[in-house]
């Protein structure tokens, strides 16, 4: 709980947006950010010249909020440009939150663009690995994540159908959502079948590469109050890390989440239990079996038996990844921003098609680098209780 | 990308592991302070947080703790090689190091006994690899049969 806010300084989520699909094809990073923005700051109410903190972390450029402040054309008093990866943007609800708290800004905008799949993958990465990382033939990022598949599947035993449910439970809510990039039948022996990339990962446990852009907006409770729509509150946010390349990764089977889950939930006053929703960064297939375990979703190894029995599926009792997923949806290069602007729809009851009936919490977990960084958010359409 | 453009841009204190391993030697580093053995990319000890690290000969021999099969590696040499198999390695002296698998027999389990081997690279620099132990491979074989 963080003492120091009182309820009406709280800081809210209070608009969103995202472009996938079509309409972000052949369109430059900052032309789908700035489209972005705007939708996300006309579905807040809030005028683009009120925003003065800007959060953005960037495959494309190593200044990103001050690119985005002058594509803006704002002159903020808060920046914040930290990447730890693909779940950067979990990390900035939380910077964000404390910043609004504190009143170092009043309305703080996130907003990512990228033309990933335009520009034929070539911004993943300009990090240069580990020399002995290089020689041994792994491959960016595949290798890294496969590491951990095969000591989860030979350490708890089980075959590859244990990765391949996580994707078709993604699909099976994408195929709900005709906004998700794949929206055809997928099957395990689809995801078996498919071609090796790092054993034992296959293509199809891997996220999928698209353009795209999201944005998200976050201002005080006090604020929102007369604003259109009701407000999603930051009931808890944490971060950590365990390394940077997966050579330093201490325990293959064990990520960030362990620490940034307990830590976020405990400052939501909130136990596992209490979360409705689940929006996990799906990177790889085993990315989401590991993150659910360190969540304390389930039992070490047990993450495969929730995907196998259906409860992560629509009408299941724990949806997860809801608007398809990055396997499924969309994952332009970082795909942190999209799981935020999917868990607040959800929460305000707009995920037509594939809402989650009446959910009130929702646990988001972002994870950047090879499973280095790990950043939770614990959003709730309730605020805490004074 | 190739392994002898990777290692021509490190600097002396990186490059003297490929060093070593052209003389046969797979380097692992040991703390001057704590005598802990550490590992030979890491800066700091992990137990007592010292920066007096030196270089040690490590006993080239060690356990699998997990791998993975490429099946196109992108780098120049490994072209015409097939698949190349990853390894990280657990030394016996406790430092986890990652490689490439060489030999005849390729598919490893978790657990498998591994010995270092040199591939050479340039005039003075090679890279270390793994191959799996003879006793591993009597082991597997003993266990099918029964």
């Amino acid at each position: 709980m963080r003492s120091s806010s009182s309820a009406s300084k709280a800081a809210v989520i209070v608009g969103v947006d995202d472009i996938v699909g079509d309409s972000a094809k052949n369109r430059s990073p900052d032309d789908l950010t700035i489209a972005t923005s705007y939708a996300a700051l006309a579905d807040a109410g809030i005028d683009p010249s009120e925003v003065d903190a800007v959060f953005c972390a960037s495959p494309h450029d190593n200044m990103p909020s001050l690119r985005l402040a002058e594509i803006l054309q704002v002159n903020p008093r808060y920046f914040d440009g930290t990447s730890i990866g693909g779940g950067s943007y979990e990390s900035f609800v939380g910077h964000a939150a404390l910043a609004l708290e504190s009143g170092s800004c009043d309305v703080a905008l996130l907003a990512y663009g990228s033309a990933q799949r335009s520009a034929r993958g070539s911004f993943t990465t300009r990090s240069a690995p580990p020399p002995a990382e290089v020689a041994s033939g792994m491959i960016y990022p595949a290798s890294s994540f496969a590491l951990m598949a095969t000591r989860y599947l030979e350490v708890y035993g089980g075959g590859p159908e244990q990765l391949a449910e996580v994707a078709v439970s993604a699909r099976e809510w994408a195929r709900h959502n005709p906004r998700a990039a794949r929206r055809e039948l997928l099957t395990v022996e689809d995801v078996i079948a498919s071609p090796v990339v790092s054993s034992p990962l296959r293509k199809l446990d891997c996220c999928l590469v698209t353009d795209g852009a999201g944005a998200v907006v976050m201002t005080r409770a006090d604020r929102a109050a007369h604003l259109p729509k009701r407000p999603v509150h930051v009931r808890g946010f944490a971060d950590a890390s365990t390394h940077r390349f997966v050579s330093a990764m201490p325990d293959l089977l064990t990520t960030a989440a362990a620490k940034s889950g307990p830590n976020a939930l405990r400052m939501a006053g909130m136990e596992i239990s209490d979360i409705d929703l689940f929006e996990i960064y799906d990177a790889f297939t085993i990315d989401v079996l590991l993150i659910l375990e360190d969540l304390g979703v389930c039992g070490r190894g047990e993450a495969g038996k929730l995907f196998l029995a259906g409860d992560t599926r629509p009408g299941g009792r724990l949806p997860i990844n809801t608007n398809g997923g990055g396997l499924s949806y969309a994952h332009p290069g970082m795909y942190g921003i999209f799981l935020l602007v999917e868990a607040v729809r959800q929460l305000r009851g707009e995920s037509q098609g594939y809402q989650v009936s009446d959910p009130n919490t929702a646990l988001v977990h972002g994870l950047g680098g090879p499973l280095s960084s790990g950043s939770t958010v614990v959003l709730a359409n309730e605020g805490q209780l004074a | 990308m190739s392994i002898s453009e990777t290692i021509s841009t490190l600097f002396p204190r990186e490059r003297a592991f490929y060093e070593a391993a052209k003389r046969g030697e797979l380097l692992i580093q040991s703390c001057i302070d704590c005598k802990a053995d550490v590992s030979p990319t890491a800066y700091v000890c992990p137990r007592c947080r010292s920066l007096s690290l030196e270089w040690q000969v490590s006993s080239g021999e060690g356990t699998v703790y997990s791998y993975t099969t490429v099946p196109r590696p992108r780098l120049k040499e490994l072209a015409d090689q097939g698949e190349a198999v990853v390894v990280m390695v657990d030394l016996d002296e406790g430092v986890r190091i990652m490689g490439r698998l060489v030999g005849d027999r390729r598919n490893p389990k978790i657990g498998d006994k591994v010995t270092v081997t040199f591939e050479p690279l340039a005039d003075d620099v090679a890279e270390p690899c793994f191959a799996l132990s003879a006793t591993t491979a009597t082991s597997q074989n003993s266990s099918e049969k029964s």
